[in-house]
């Protein structure tokens, strides 16, 4: 009889095997809210890992961002359109490139302020308008000298458009749209959020304004918008 | 007796495979479930590693961005402003080349005219025999589209005047 257990001993081996897989797998898999949070987890540190690096990507053209000569470029960059509505700037600049190719103006008007002839509170800015719009006339000897003032007025900061020209009988009346938009600052980014490109546009854009004057008064015209002293 | 004995040897030699097999399968059972467990644990043990690890490096790396929130303020700003001039030239016609045009063409205009919104600029020219004007709409042709005389007038003492009218450039 003895014998006849000990033949079948080694069924325990199985047994044993069975009890520890049932109450190891049972205390393994008891708290399923854990291994929920842990697959969570490892999906949470993926997208993680993706921030991390993009953020390494962004520190490193950080790192490597001149705060001077990225300044002066903004700087240039709000003197060529300027953050702020400044028609005086505008005017200055027609009766400046108009001296220079001695030229005469006449009279100069806002699209808003009326008559801009002398210095006054109203002439300094413009609110309330997209386009900064100035017309002038000016007196003009002979049209070569009409396209000189022209060449002129295009080659200088801030930026101006011409979107009518009527010349004739010695003088000429030119509109001018001066170039201005506000905003610049996109506060909220999120940390992970990629720079923009900004150094080719930057070398591709001084390249383009090679050259242009920058007027006594444009350069007045800070980044932050604020203007400066009045040209009357 | 001799029949018994051999069905004995028989059903012991059963029972030792039947024996022999069930440890061969409880032992891989055994070394899978083991194999398993580990891993299952290994893992979660790495994702918790993993995750402190990662955490501490965005906070890190965090702590450098805000450190250099001024450089970013820059660059976007700067992105925007140059953005914001590249469309003003792109969106610019110069009319300074085109003064220069005219300025050089063979008869010098009396009069321009030239408006953005529509397109179009009007040309007055006084000239002394009207072929002088032809090779002048000949001249604006090589440049300007849907090139037309409006005018042509004689005025005693002046001379012949044209009006010419042209579109955008060629």
């Amino acid at each position: 009889m003895r014998g006849g257990i000990r033949e079948w001993l080694w069924i325990l081996y199985p047994v044993a095997v069975a009890a520890f897989v049932v109450v190891s797998a049972n205390f393994l898999l008891s708290n399923q809210d854990r291994w929920m949070l842990a697959i969570r987890s490892g999906q949470e540190t993926a997208q993680i890992g993706g921030k991390i690096a993009r953020i390494r990507e962004k520190l490193a053209v950080l790192e490597t961002v001149d705060m001077e000569l990225e300044s002066e470029d903004l700087k240039f960059m709000a003197t060529a359109v300027s953050p702020a509505k400044a028609i005086w700037v505008l005017v200055a600049q027609v009766k400046s490139a108009a001296a220079e190719v001695g030229a005469g103006v006449v009279t100069y008007r806002s699209g808003r302020v009326g008559d801009v002839k002398e210095a006054s509170g109203a002439a300094q800015t413009v609110e309330g308008e997209t386009a900064m719009a100035l017309s002038t006339r000016v007196s003009v000897d002979d049209f070569g000298v009409l396209g000189e003032l022209i060449g002129n007025l295009e080659r200088r900061l801030p930026l101006v458009k011409i979107t009518k020209i009527s010349f004739g009988n010695g003088e000429a009346m030119i509109e001018v749209e001066g170039a201005w938009a506000p905003g610049g600052t996109q506060a909220g980014a999120e940390a992970d959020s990629p720079l923009p490109e900004f150094a080719q546009s930057v070398i591709d854009v001084r390249q383009s304004l090679d050259g242009y004057i920058s007027g006594v008064m444009a350069s007045e015209a800070t980044e932050s918008g604020e203007t400066t002293g009045s040209p009357f | 007796m001799i029949n018994l004995a051999v069905k004995k040897h028989e059903e012991t030699a059963k029972i030792a495979r039947i024996r022999r097999l069930t440890k061969a399968v409880t032992t891989v059972v055994l070394a899978g479930y083991v194999v398993a467990a580990g891993g299952l644990v290994g893992w979660r043990w790495w994702v918790n590693t993993n995750e402190t690890r990662v955490n501490a490096q965005l906070e890190t790396l965090l702590a450098q961005v805000a450190g250099r929130a001024s450089q970013e303020a820059v660059v976007r700003k700067l992105a925007f402003r140059t953005m914001v001039v590249r469309e003003w030239l792109s969106g610019r016609e110069g009319m300074g080349p085109e003064a220069d045009f005219l300025a050089g063409a063979p008869m010098v205009p009396v009069a321009w005219d030239y408006d953005a919104g529509k397109g179009q600029q009007t040309v007055v020219v006084n000239a002394t025999q009207v072929e002088q004007i032809d090779e002048m709409v000949t001249t604006i042709s090589g440049r300007y589209q849907n090139v037309r005389v409006e005018s042509v007038v004689w005025n005693e003492g002046l001379g012949w005047t044209g009006t010419i009218i042209f579109g955008g450039k060629k």
